[in-house]
């Protein structure tokens, strides 16, 4: 037999549809049986329809709804530089910020991890760096920062912060599909050196993957995201690798580390 | 509208969309906007009762999504990261904006409903009741019954939207609908048809406080 207390904390589930088969049946012979009882749910039901009592809506055209969005957008130049919009700071005062930063910038450097407090730096850093790439180098800067952030993921696993290793895995999917979409565009001097450089990326993917697999305490989720991270990032490898295979050969032009260096 | 069903997969996901926007590919983000643009005018307009005033919030949510995009977590569905940036949209306009629900909502009416001047004016006036109600809800219970209500999320999925316990969710929502019973009694009386309200005191009798 059902408390009053009991079916009141279970009706809100009961009328929503959401209460378990098993506490269903037993709530619903109480409802039979309590007129009381009966005429909440018959009140949460009619607040639902009181919430609710909206005639459908006419469908809004995905063209009319995006012509509307797209110019209220802020351009990627914007979102890359909103310290530059004329009017939203005082020069002086971004000046000064920017001094003050001078020097934490120079302490995060290309070795700091994702869980050192200077990490978002040593990221605005490196993005702020890669904007002000020309699109012809673009590829080789992106490629030296995916190695470190595969570098990082493996870091991370090894320190048990899977979301972090996910979170720089993700990153560098997205680096890689940027640097297939630039290679497809700019035809690269020396494809061997990308080559290579692609080549060391699968190898440590690999090696990502594989720890992924020891067991080190981490939960079925979290060795499936990862998984799932090294997969999407893989895929992208091999992407960049097809862009590559259709440029021709040219002059050598090297890729290191110091082309991700900070400026 | 489950998460499940939202996300459900066309060519690339919503997590590869959003990376390659990241990298600067401006189609990616209109594919974005283009897969999910219905849910969040759907949810708008549920919620704050008006086309207009809903394609004005969409249109927040989307901006706010372009702009916070480097925010998103990418190890979680990017699908409950919009459900969260709607819900939070559409709570501030319910409570920023002035509550009231213009014609425009009206002339969509079938014509019989609204043959009645008296009909249509009750139906107004309770519209406009509700999102009053819905206004004067704490932040955390407003965010738990929008997305149960106008998303059509499970308890479940509001817990992974909002970060938090599903006892807790339970509980939330529980609350804010014992407060608009409360506030809305007047139109709660079973036998009204059309819609308006009646003897709030009335009503209030058959509330639950004390169903048997």
């Amino acid at each position: 037999m059902l408390s009053h207390h009991a079916v009141l904390s279970s009706l809100d589930a009961y009328a929503d549809g959401t209460l378990p088969d098993s506490e269903r049946a037993n709530l619903a012979a109480h409802l039979r049986s309590c007129a009381g009882c009966g005429a909440s749910l018959r009140q949460l039901q009619r607040l639902d329809q009181v919430l609710n009592d909206l005639p459908p809506m006419q469908a809004i055209p995905f063209v009319r709804f995006w012509s509307q969005l797209e110019p209220r957008l802020p351009s990627q130049a914007q979102k890359c530089a909103p310290l530059f919009r004329p009017g939203r700071l005082a020069a002086g005062f971004a000046l000064a910020v920017c001094a003050s930063l001078v020097s934490v910038v120079a302490l995060a450097s290309d070795d700091t991890m994702p869980d050192s407090f200077l990490y978002p730096v040593k990221h605005l850093r490196q993005s702020v760096q890669l904007d002000l790439t020309g699109s012809h180098e673009r590829p080789r800067v992106e490629l030296s920062l995916v190695r470190q952030r595969v570098q990082e993921a493996k870091v991370m696993l090894d320190r048990r912060k899977d979301s972090l290793a996910v979170a720089s895995l993700r990153d560098a999917g997205t680096l890689l599909v940027d640097a297939a979409t630039q290679l497809k565009k700019t035809r690269q001097s020396d494809t061997h050196k990308v080559d290579s450089t692609i080549a060391q990326i699968q190898t440590e993917l690999h090696t990502v993957s594989e720890a992924n697999r020891q067991p080190d305490g981490s939960t079925p989720e979290e060795t499936a995201a990862v998984d799932g991270a090294v997969k999407d990032a893989q895929n992208a490898v091999t992407q960049a690798q097809t862009e590559v295979d259709a440029t021709a050969p040219g002059d050598a032009a090297p890729i290191d580390g110091a082309a991700t260096s900070g400026p | 509208m489950s998460l499940s069903q939202a996300a459900a997969p066309a060519s690339e996901d919503d997590e590869q969309l959003v990376a390659a926007s990241l990298a600067g590919d401006a189609d990616a983000f209109r594919h974005l906007v283009e897969r999910h643009h219905r849910m969040v005018l759907k949810v708008a307009y549920r919620a704050l009762g008006s086309v207009p005033a809903a394609e004005d919030c969409a249109q927040d949510v989307f901006i706010k999504v372009h702009q916070k995009l480097r925010l998103y977590r990418a190890d979680r569905p990017f699908i409950r990261w919009l459900h969260r940036v709607t819900a939070n949209t559409v709570t501030d306009a319910i409570r920023m904006r002035r509550v009231d629900i213009s014609f425009d909502t009206l002339v969509h009416e079938a014509p019989s409903q609204l043959a009645d001047p008296a009909q249509a004016v009750a139906l107004k006036e309770q519209r406009t009741a509700v999102r009053r109600a819905l206004a004067s809800l704490p932040g955390r219970l407003r965010d738990a019954i929008v997305l149960q209500v106008y998303h059509e999320l499970s308890y479940q999925e509001i817990a992974q939207v909002l970060d938090i316990p599903i006892g807790t969710v339970m509980s939330r929502i529980h609350n804010a609908k014992s407060k608009l019973r409360r506030r809305l009694a007047g139109y709660m009386s079973e036998s009204q048809s059309p819609i308006g309200p009646n003897n709030p005191e009335e009503n209030a009798s058959t509330m639950m406080d004390n169903p048997c």
